[in-house]
């Protein structure tokens, strides 16, 4: 009866191996159906591309700053602390809407959670970059650049993008 | 040659020690539990209920796990408070080992719905991963068969129903089903690192470790989360071409850790320092990594070289019990449970050779006596007290027992617990101190 239950305990337990295993691999080859980009398939097996993008001499690391317009034409900072969320929320919703044209539908959410938590409309959005330069010898402060500029269409449920 | 089905079996289900499965379940629950019980881990969560619906976009495993009531059912604040307040509570019995199974099972999937539901907003991380996958694998393997509450309960039981004190080496104990959890969590590691390596090659080439491939994101890290030895670091060109090497060269070779075991001597700590020096660094969190690579560590073997160098003296402690009283039996059955370095020697009074000349055999069976390697004998509270220095796994536990008031506290308890045991006279039960059921005195 024991040598049964061991038997029967070893054949799941081989299961428990395999399927692991294979999840495991397919996912560390980046194999996983559907869009592994922002909601991987088979979380928690995960493939681990980060830090992969090769980097050279010259190469500036953004650094950005957010600007909102209010209706009334104050200006005002956006960044984690003042939208109320983490970096990574800031970032999906003001800074890969102007990198990735398939991101744009991210700012409105953002927006809102803006105007919600400071009782104001805001009418344009614009993403200024004060990048670092790498050099063999350090880094040092590149020139600042204007990204590109959201401003609320006249309809005032869309966008209109202006991203050189 | 060996058949598939049985190198298969071989490999991973030949008897392990089941307190390298224990110490493992402790190392990867304690870091999960201390995780989840961070305030900022808190704060996420709720924080995250107040992010407008658009931006809700729940992994697979999240749509599984709320299926029950609903595939695109959001969570809200009260529902992710209760299952956080249920999974540090299943965290805290599967740490001590207490109906460890069924609590590894609640914090598993306690852990993987809270985390996944962090990760429902269009962005996610890897940190936590392969703790999730290991917490899963100790939750269907007899990861409570030591180094618990469970085991210790069940020895206890073992000794009440066999009538005597059965002695048994904790580090003995041995199962077919404690490899394959720890092996196998080491597996995944290797596939973890490969991807990263895999993706580096396949990105950039050699052109990886040209310096300021790895020079980019941690000063891009360092910047965003303001650490100035990250800062340092990444400003020293040549050191992080020889940082870039090391990764690499760690990444796609971590496959030696299974393969030929006495590289993880070299591998194991450099990938803590690896993972502890990108936290300090880029502040990206991988210190769980470090409490998961306890599954390549032979703890068992560790504590033997341990026992053979400080342990076994020659002239050990003698505790002298009563064989013949339940609770004592339970009691020395507990002080073997933590005397992993085998320093305590364990005799019953009632073993003519073990009685010493000198003791009155009524005081012996009032409470327990000690004799210790100085020729002094401690009894009762103060005996306990002072063999727990024997025993480093109490030794936690002991600065309580010299608080004020517990030299006077202390033998009061223990009085009251004693006075309170009962003996097995003949096959009979009898009080040690009140009449028993014949009226008798024993």
């Amino acid at each position: 009866m024991e040598a049964e239950t061991r038997s029967l305990g070893r054949i799941l337990a081989s299961g428990v191996i395999v399927l692991v295993l294979f999840l495991q691999a397919i996912a560390a080859l980046g194999l996983t159906p559907g869009p592994i980009e922002k909601t991987p398939f088979l979380w928690p097996f995960l493939d681990y591309p980060m830090y992969s993008t090769p980097h050279y001499e010259g190469d500036a690391i953004p650094r950005y700053r957010v600007v909102g317009t209010t209706a009334d034409g104050r200006e005002m900072q956006i960044d984690p602390e003042t939208l109320g969320a983490d970096f990574w929320i800031f970032r999906n919703a003001f800074l890969f809407p102007f990198r990735f044209r398939a991101d744009r539908g991210e700012l409105e959410p953002g927006v809102e959670l803006f105007e919600r938590r400071h009782g104001v409309t805001l009418v344009e959005v614009r993403l200024e970059d004060r990048p670092i330069v790498l050099s063999r010898s350090g880094s040092s402060q590149g020139p600042v650049e204007l990204v590109g500029t959201a401003r609320r269409a006249p309809d005032g449920d869309s966008w209109e993008w202006e991203v050189p | 040659m060996k058949s598939p089905a049985r190198a298969w079996r071989g490999y991973w289900f030949t008897p392990a020690p089941l307190l390298d499965l224990a110490v493992a379940r402790i190392a990867i629950v304690g870091f999960e539990l201390y995780w989840i019980c961070r305030p900022s881990f808190h704060a996420a969560l709720l924080q995250r209920t107040t992010l407008p619906d658009a931006l809700y976009d729940p992994l697979p495993i999240l749509h599984l796990l709320v299926s029950p009531v609903g595939w695109s059912f959001r969570p809200e604040s009260a529902l992710l408070e209760l299952v956080l307040t249920v999974a540090i509570v299943a965290g805290a019995l599967a740490l001590v080992g207490l109906f460890t199974n069924a609590a590894l099972v609640l914090f598993t999937l306690g852990c993987a719905f809270l985390q996944s539901f962090l990760y429902s907003f269009g962005d996610y991380h890897h940190p936590e991963a392969v703790l999730i996958i290991g917490l899963g694998l100790l939750a269907l393997s007899p990861s409570g068969g030591s180094l618990s509450l469970d085991d210790l309960r069940r020895r206890l039981r073992g000794a009440r129903e066999a009538g005597r004190f059965v002695d048994f080496d904790l580090k003995r104990a041995e199962s077919t089903f404690a490899g394959w959890p720890l092996k196998l969590t080491g597996w995944v590691f290797v596939l973890i690192y490969a991807s990263a390596a895999y993706f580096k090659l396949r990105h950039a080439g050699l052109d990886w470790v040209n310096g300021y491939t790895l020079r980019y994101p941690m000063l891009e890290d360092a910047l965003r989360w303001d650490v100035p030895l990250g800062r340092w670091f990444a400003d020293h060109h040549l050191l992080m071409v020889g940082l870039s090497w090391m990764s690499l060269v760690f990444e796609a070779t971590f496959v030696l850790a299974m393969v030929v075991p006495v590289t993880r001597w070299v591998l194991v700590p450099l990938g803590a320092a690896f993972h502890l020096g990108i936290y300090f660094t880029m502040r990206a969190t991988f210190q769980g990594y470090v409490a998961a690579y306890s599954v390549f560590v032979p703890w068992r073997d560790g504590l033997e070289r341990l026992a053979g160098r400080f342990g076994r003296p020659v002239d050990p402690p003698r505790v002298l019990y009563d064989a013949a009283c339940p609770l004592c039996i339970g009691s020395v059955t507990f002080l073997r449970y933590w005397d992993w370095l085998e320093r305590v020697e364990l005799r019953p009074l009632q073993d003519a050779a073990a009685t010493d000349e000198d003791l009155d055999p009524a005081a012996l069976r009032r409470e327990m006596h000690v004799r210790f390697p100085d020729g002094t004998i401690e009894t009762g509270f103060f005996a306990l007290r002072r063999l727990m220095r024997e025993l480093p796994p109490l030794w936690p536990v002991r600065p309580l027992l010299y608080l004020p008031g517990a030299a006077a506290l202390g033998p009061r308890v223990y009085d009251a617990i004693a006075r309170r045991r009962r003996r097995r006279c003949d096959g009979e039960t009898c009080s040690l101190h009140g009449p028993t059921r014949g009226g008798e005195r024993s």
